[in-house]
């Protein structure tokens, strides 16, 4: 039987997707705060209950249990990660999890970890470890959503996560993180983490300007 | 005097890298972690004081990995062992690349006090510099059709990312 957080987490979950699949909510709502746009229309995002019902659509129980699912196997992965050490270029368990939750589950694991990783305390090792293997996942049809999850994830408070986060966005090569890379570029108080992400602008325009040509 | 080169995650190596409670001098104990040793012994690898052979060298780690990423690495003058009492041994490597190998080293016979000291020396005179995995993309599969790198030896997964992307000398003219 869920606990009372597996719960949250799962309706949690549920409101991003609602979110993702209403174009008319998601557009209304700024890339830089969702959770504060949330509160202005009158949604508490902690119990996420009432959310579901404003949103005008009818949750299946199986979807539920879907997202039950993907949630309690992500932390459960999450847990296990704990002992592990990471190196670049290296495999280990937890981005191996990570690929076998994506085959079963695609979206569902991409909206666990956009929950997860914007709305929980995760350890910045594994935090840094999620968001290089979302860049480098070769899966065009969660690009966006990825994206997504990679810019917003340059405003972390911690410099680690946002360091990965940047990596990530070099792995997609996606010129859509410009603008984001320069306003993090800008407000970036760490000189180290600035000059590496002046590095991966510079790899993104040369992207964009190949394209262009 | 040759340059000692280590593999490391540089966010763990930034100076005032904002961790709140870690004070400006102080270095994350996570940094340690990129110095685990095995038998006491810590691989590395020499890079001349032109860096010449320094892209060979990243190149060929990076080949020796399971995917293709970007790649940080700490790079300090061998001078700066020998001020904190670590010895050198040359042994081979175990890249994909024979001439790479040639260039491996362990410092040995280290002591719990010895790798502080030279994470001390990586954190404060080590030049940190990263290849994008964009980079490292284009140097592996340059140097598997070049046969630089052994191909045979590059592991299953890295094999498939290069193969479609390898245009054979014959081919070029």
């Amino acid at each position: 039987m869920p606990n009372i957080d597996q719960i949250t987490t799962t309706l949690s979950a549920k409101l991003v997707l609602i979110l993702d699949s209403d174009p008319e909510i998601i557009s209304s709502i700024p890339i830089s705060d969702v959770k504060e746009e949330l509160f202005e229309i009158g949604i508490d995002p902690q119990p996420l209950v009432g959310a579901i019902g404003l949103s005008g659509q009818s949750v299946k129980d199986s979807d539920l249990q879907t997202t039950a699912d993907v949630s309690w196997e992500t932390k459960e992965l999450l847990r296990a990660a704990n002992e592990e050490v990471f190196e670049d270029g290296v495999d280990n368990e937890l981005t191996k999890g990570l690929a076998s939750l994506f085959e079963r589950y695609n979206d569902g694991l991409i909206n666990e970890l956009t929950y997860l990783l914007l709305y929980k305390e995760i350890n910045e090792e594994i935090a840094s470890e999620i968001l290089r293997w979302l860049g480098r996942l070769d899966d065009p049809s969660s690009q966006h959503d990825r994206l997504f999850l990679l810019e917003e994830c340059l405003r972390n408070s911690s410099t680690r996560i946002r360091d990965a986060a940047s990596v990530g966005l070099a792995s997609l090569d996606d010129a859509h993180a410009i603008p984001f890379l320069q306003q993090a570029i800008q407000q970036e108080q760490c000189v180290e983490l600035r000059e590496d992400m002046e590095q991966v602008l510079a790899q993104l325009e040369a992207t964009r300007r190949c394209h262009s040509s | 005097m040759p340059l000692i080169l280590r593999k490391i995650r540089k966010a763990k190596w930034y100076k005032g890298g904002g961790v709140p409670w870690l004070a400006e001098n102080d270095l994350q104990a996570d940094a340690l972690g990129d110095l685990l040793t095995k038998g006491n012994r810590l691989s590395i690898y020499l890079v001349d004081d032109e860096y010449t052979n320094l892209e060979q060298i990243v190149t060929a780690l990076a080949a020796n990995c399971d995917y293709i990423s970007d790649f940080d690495f700490a790079l300090f003058n061998e001078e700066a062992l020998q001020n904190i009492n670590i010895k050198l041994e040359s042994t081979e490597g175990d890249t994909p690349d024979a001439t790479v190998n040639s260039w491996h080293g362990d410092l040995v016979e280290l002591t719990a006090d010895k790798v502080i000291a030279l994470a001390t020396v990586i954190w404060t005179r080590a030049e940190k510099r990263r290849f994008l995995s964009k980079r490292i993309l284009e140097l592996v599969v340059k140097a598997v059709a070049s046969q630089q790198i052994d191909r045979a030896r590059l592991k299953k997964g890295l094999m498939e990312k290069i193969d479609p992307l390898i245009i054979s000398p014959e081919a070029e003219q």
